[in-house]
């Protein structure tokens, strides 16, 4: 799949209505229609997401609010390809997700999204380098590794492991990793939960200027003091979409953030 | 107690949750606990069988044999043994060497053997009796009407019935009533130093009267054996009798031996012994092994759990009782492995038991379960997981709380080798760098994986190189019997003749014998000096340039003043004489026109070694015949057959020549040798699958722990649409790497294992120059089935791989 011709695929397949905040010029890269994820939980079934509908356009920085269970998570995971919705339909920079074949759900997380956790999740065997370099082979991206690594502030880091290094730079690590697979979607899961504020801070400004670059962002988080930097703020509780806009009172410098 | 229960239904769950590796690790400890105990009672059968056998059947505590050729009127010995306090009860014995034609149908059975005639009185022998196992036992009524019986463990070979008909030398043929066991022979070993020699080698026991007249030797005999009164002293009993002998017959060569010095009874007890050794060797490696993966697991079950005992140290628990989970789990693990370790013993005492009951057939042969083995052996499979835990635990409770309660990965942890790791230059993708960084990024853990997997790996090299190394000595024996004319035939003579007699003659001239040479085989000692052991030798004297066969000298020196002695390079080496030394040599002297030879003891002059490996033949140029008392003697002739000629055949025209005892191709005995080590390695080789079952296990459990810390690892990869069949290759990348690295530590290992089993052999078989000798094929199929069978182990992971589910293990924090 070509990545780059995503904007073209998204408008043949769009369907009624815009979200708010849409704007005209921008194609959809996320589609989510009705979608619902249930679990086998212990011989229970639980509902992790509830008919809920996404969408989310192209160079948009969005934030997905909620507290612990409320299915954000889920919702990411669904978007990147990593889970099967239950009902309803994902449609990703026009790959329907729902449905498709296994091996070109590997083939859609290699060309179209790129992750970003909580804890990292470097390979310890190799350097900072290396591990960007990872994102690059495995999409088999043309990046500039070192170009890459001093955008996010790691020049000089490049030949340390991840044990040598503190966890804002493991994160700004992961961050670089996932900008090498030239991929234009980056989806991050909680990506300051281990971070201390001003580590924290320093990810947000690096997700934000990706977004303003272009790509597409979706930050999860419980964070609502993250949720004001945001384009747009989608929230949700028990598995229901609960709101979907901009941040009230509009979006804040980053410098106005604290935790 | 409830508490007790509490802890132990945790630890359960603990092992429940990594079932594989726990069931992995219990069948290592298992298979430690079974051949270990298996092992262990395959001594303890064999001591009370060969003790009941022997007892059962009256063996003889003290023989008294007359050098071959040598005999005294019946009575003679018995006389001379006469009011010797001590002395239950003696009986006089004619033993004489024979040709036994036990041919069938369309197939030629003639092999060499011995006529033994015993008293059959009064339902005698009563001292090495006979247990009958087809047929019947000799009676009085087998005098007046000839009838023998026959060695059961040639008869078994051949598969003959158990009774039928034998041919003797001088075209005799006589029934033979029945098989039977008798102790001189449990295990046949012959003269010429065989052992397990029955196929080459049959034994017919014949009422005395019949063998002396088989034998031509009415009214002689050349044998007597005594059985003492309980309590008496063998040894003291040993002297009493050959001073009553020298008294008696003062000039009677005699080899005065007690029970201990039974060819046989040394054979068996001392190959149990020397079994042992090999087996204790490989129940030690195997449970280092069991040791080292068990170390291996309950380490990284230990650190894989830090967070949960970081919570019981800040939660206040003692240091002993968060000990006591990991600790318990060791006790589950180790419970588990010896409960399966009684199944695999139990299986491994079965197959024991066959391989033992068709190799060493016994009159008695007693296999019942070995309590105290099995006891022993499981108390050890307990007790070695639970001290292989003490240091992961004692490590794991003496980190600081704040430390243990960290989140992060488990593997990001520093490692002394990172400065050296970013020197690895990538070449390739990062994909293909991980399994080297991944395998060098914890040398510790790699290490004890290696040593795990050297330690199974070196068990199996130490077995077959064990086997390697009894074959290679074999071979160097067929190789210098093969020397020469490869097809000749060995005709023994019913006795020592002149050359100049007419049957050296008429062997010559018989058809179909292109060259024939005479030598004459007599036993005699090499002489040690100060501390060194004499050594009992043949000394065989022939023409060492004649065209059909001579040994290979090898470091010749020329011959001087004093008769030149070829020795074995093994009885040089254990008397420590190189070519060029002189040493004493006790040889008969046969005297003129006497039916009894006297012994000299000469010096003589090393001229050079022979690479037969058995030390007991020395060869003298028939230039020396002299020094025997009377020139140009024989009692072998080795015969070359001329081109074409039917050598069974031959054989049979030979065999029926005035004078011949016997007549059989000449590598017969090196194909018996070849015979006797396939069955003598059948233990071996069955170990030899425990051993690989092994290596697999600890392979599969490395491979298993592997993909359970990386988890996380690889769902990152999957997450950025990395394949599982690339990661699978990567992991089966790593997995070679360690593989080679532990097939590396067990060849090392292995090697010293060998060395330390042939030793044994050696020390227990000292007539043997035992060859160290690990085979390429051997090598190659280590390295091939080590590094192979670790690399396979990440296939049995593959499904886990697949069925992974992502998102969760990508949330795990350890």
């Amino acid at each position: 799949m070509d990545r780059r011709g995503t904007s073209q695929v998204i408008e043949s397949i769009r369907t009624e209505p815009r979200h708010p905040g849409h704007r005209d010029t921008a194609a959809t890269m996320v589609l989510l229609d009705d979608v619902t994820r249930r679990y086998e939980l212990g011989g229970v079934t639980v509902t992790a997401l509830a008919g809920v509908d996404l969408e989310v356009d192209e160079g948009e920085f969005a934030v997905v609010l909620g507290p612990s269970g409320s299915g954000k998570t889920t919702l990411l995971n669904l978007i990147g390809a990593l889970d099967e919705a239950t009902s309803g339909t994902v449609t990703v920079a026009g790959q329907r997700i729902s449905g498709a074949k296994r091996k070109d759900l590997f083939e859609f997380r290699r060309r179209t999204v790129s992750f970003i956790f909580q804890s990292f999740n470097l390979f310890p065997g190799l350097t900072a380098a290396e591990n960007v370099r990872f994102g690059a082979d495995v999409a088999q991206a043309d990046a500039d590794v070192d170009r890459i690594l001093a955008d996010v502030g790691l020049g000089d880091r490049r030949d340390h492991f991840p044990h040598e290094l503190s966890g804002g730079e493991q994160q700004r690590v992961a961050i670089a990793r996932a900008l090498a697979t030239e991929n234009p979607i980056l989806l991050a899961d909680e990506p300051t939960g281990e971070l201390d504020f001003r580590s924290g801070v320093q990810i947000l400004e690096l997700l934000r200027d990706q977004a303003e670059a272009g790509m597409t962002v979706l930050v999860v988080t419980h964070n609502r003091e993250i949720s004001r930097v945001a384009d747009r703020v989608i929230e949700l509780a028990s598995g229901l979409k609960v709101s979907d806009g901009p941040p009230k009172g509009g979006r804040a410098p980053i410098a106005d953030l604290h935790w | 107690m409830r508490g007790v229960w509490f802890w132990l239904r945790w630890a359960a769950r603990d092992l429940r949750a990594r079932w594989p590796q726990v069931a992995a690790i219990a069948l290592i400890v298992a298979v430690g606990t079974g051949v270990s105990a298996g092992l262990g009672s395959m001594t303890a059968w064999r001591q009370v069988s060969y003790d009941e056998s022997y007892a059962l059947l009256r063996a003889h505590d003290i023989r008294v044999d007359l050098p071959e050729g040598s005999t005294v009127a019946a009575g003679t010995l018995l006389d001379a043994v006469a009011g010797l306090s001590g002395v239950a009860v003696a009986e006089e014995r004619l033993v004489t060497p024979t040709q036994v034609d036990a041919s069938r149908g369309n197939r030629t059975l003639l092999v060499p053997g011995a006529l033994i005639g015993v008293d059959v009185a009064r339902g005698g022998p009563r001292i090495d009796r006979l247990h009958v196992t087809g047929g019947r036992s000799l009676t009085v009524s087998d005098v007046t009407t000839p009838g023998v019986v026959l060695e059961r463990h040639f008869a078994d070979v051949y598969d003959l019935p158990p009774s039928g008909e034998v041919g003797l030398p001088g075209g005799v043929r006589i029934p033979y009533v029945g098989t039977m066991f008798t102790p001189e022979y449990f295990m046949v070993t012959t003269e010429s130093g065989s052992f397990l020699a029955e196929s080459n080698f049959a034994v017919v026991v014949a009422p005395l009267l019949v063998a002396q007249r088989l034998a031509g030797a009415e009214g002689l005999v050349n044998d007597l054996v005594v059985r003492l009164e309980p309590g008496v002293d063998r040894d003291a009993a040993k002297t009493d009798v050959a001073n009553a002998l020298h008294d008696a017959l003062p000039s009677l060569a005699a080899s005065i031996t007690t029970i201990e010095e039974d060819p046989a009874y040394m054979a068996l007890y001392g190959d149990m012994e020397n079994d042992q050794r090999t087996m204790d060797a490989v129940a030690l490696l195997i449970f280092g092994a069991a040791v080292l993966a068990a170390f291996n697991l309950t380490s990284r079950i230990v650190e894989a759990k830090r967070r949960e005992l970081g919570v019981g140290m800040a939660l206040g628990q003692r240091r002993w009782t968060i000990a006591l989970r990991p600790m318990l789990m060791a006790l589950e693990v180790a419970l588990l492995g010896v409960v399966f370790g009684i199944g695999v013993g139990l299986l491994v005492a079965v197959g024991l038991r066959d391989v033992l009951e068709s190799l060493l057939p016994m009159p008695v042969f007693r296999t019942s379960f070995q309590a105290d083995e099995f006891v022993e052996a499981a108390a050890l499979g307990l007790l070695l997981p639970i001290v292989a835990t003490l240091w992961p635990v004692w490590r794991a409770i003496r980190v600081p709380p704040v430390a243990a309660l960290r989140t992060g990965h488990l593997a990001v942890r520093s490692g002394v080798l990172s400065p050296f790791l970013k020197k690895l230059t990538p070449h390739g993708t990062s994909l293909r760098l991980m399994p080297l960084r991944n395998i060098l990024r914890a040398p510790r853990r790699t290490i004890l994986t290696a040593i795990g997997l050297g330690a199974a790996i070196s068990a199996m090299v130490g077995v077959v190189g064990g086997i390697d190394s009894f074959n290679a000595t074999i071979d160097a024996g067929v190789q210098e019997v093969r020397s020469g004319a490869p097809d000749r035939l060995q005709v023994e003579l019913t006795g020592i003749v002149p050359v100049s007699e007419g049957t050296v003659e008429a062997i010559a001239m018989t058809p179909g014998v292109q060259d024939a040479t005479p030598s004459l085989r007599m036993g005699g000692q090499l002489l040690g000096q100060e501390d060194t052991p004499s050594i009992d030798v043949i000394l065989e004297v022939l023409d060492l340039e004649n065209d059909v066969w001579h040994p290979t000298i090898r470091q010749a020196v020329p011959s001087s003043h004093l008769p030149g002695i070829v020795l074995a390079e093994e009885a040089a080496h254990d008397l420590g004489l190189t070519p060029g030394d002189v040493l004493k040599v006790r040889h008969p002297v046969i005297e003129e026109g006497a039916t009894s030879f006297g012994s000299i003891e000469e010096p003589m002059r090393v001229v050079g070694v022979h690479p037969y490996p058995i030390r007991s033949f020395a060869y003298l140029d028939d230039a020396d015949a002299g020094r025997f008392g009377r020139a140009r003697a024989a009692n072998v002739v080795m015969v070359a057959p001329s081109t074409g000629t039917d050598v069974e055949a031959l054989k049979r025209s030979l065999f029926e020549l005035p004078g011949v005892a016997s007549a059989q191709a000449a590598d017969a005995s090196a194909a018996a040798l070849q015979d006797l080590m396939e069955r003598f390695t059948g233990i071996l080789r069955f170990l030899e699958l425990f051993v690989l079952l092994l290596a697999l296990l600890i392979a599969f459990n490395a491979s298993a722990i592997s993909v359970d810390e990386r988890a996380r690892d690889h769902a990152t990869m999957f997450a950025f649409g990395v394949r599982p069949l690339a990661v699978l290759r990567g992991l089966t990348v790593e997995a070679l790497l360690v593989g080679f690295l532990g097939t590396s530590v067990g060849l090392g290992l292995g090697v010293l294992a060998v060395r330390w089993i042939v030793s044994g052999a050696a020390s227990d078989m000292p007539d043997i120059g035992m060859i160290v000798s690990i085979a390429p094929s051997t090598i190659v199929t280590t390295i091939a089935l080590g590094v192979l069978a670790v690399g396979a182990a990440p296939l049995f992971t593959f499904r886990r791989l697949r069925r992974m589910d992502v998102p969760s293990t990508l949330r795990v924090m350890e």
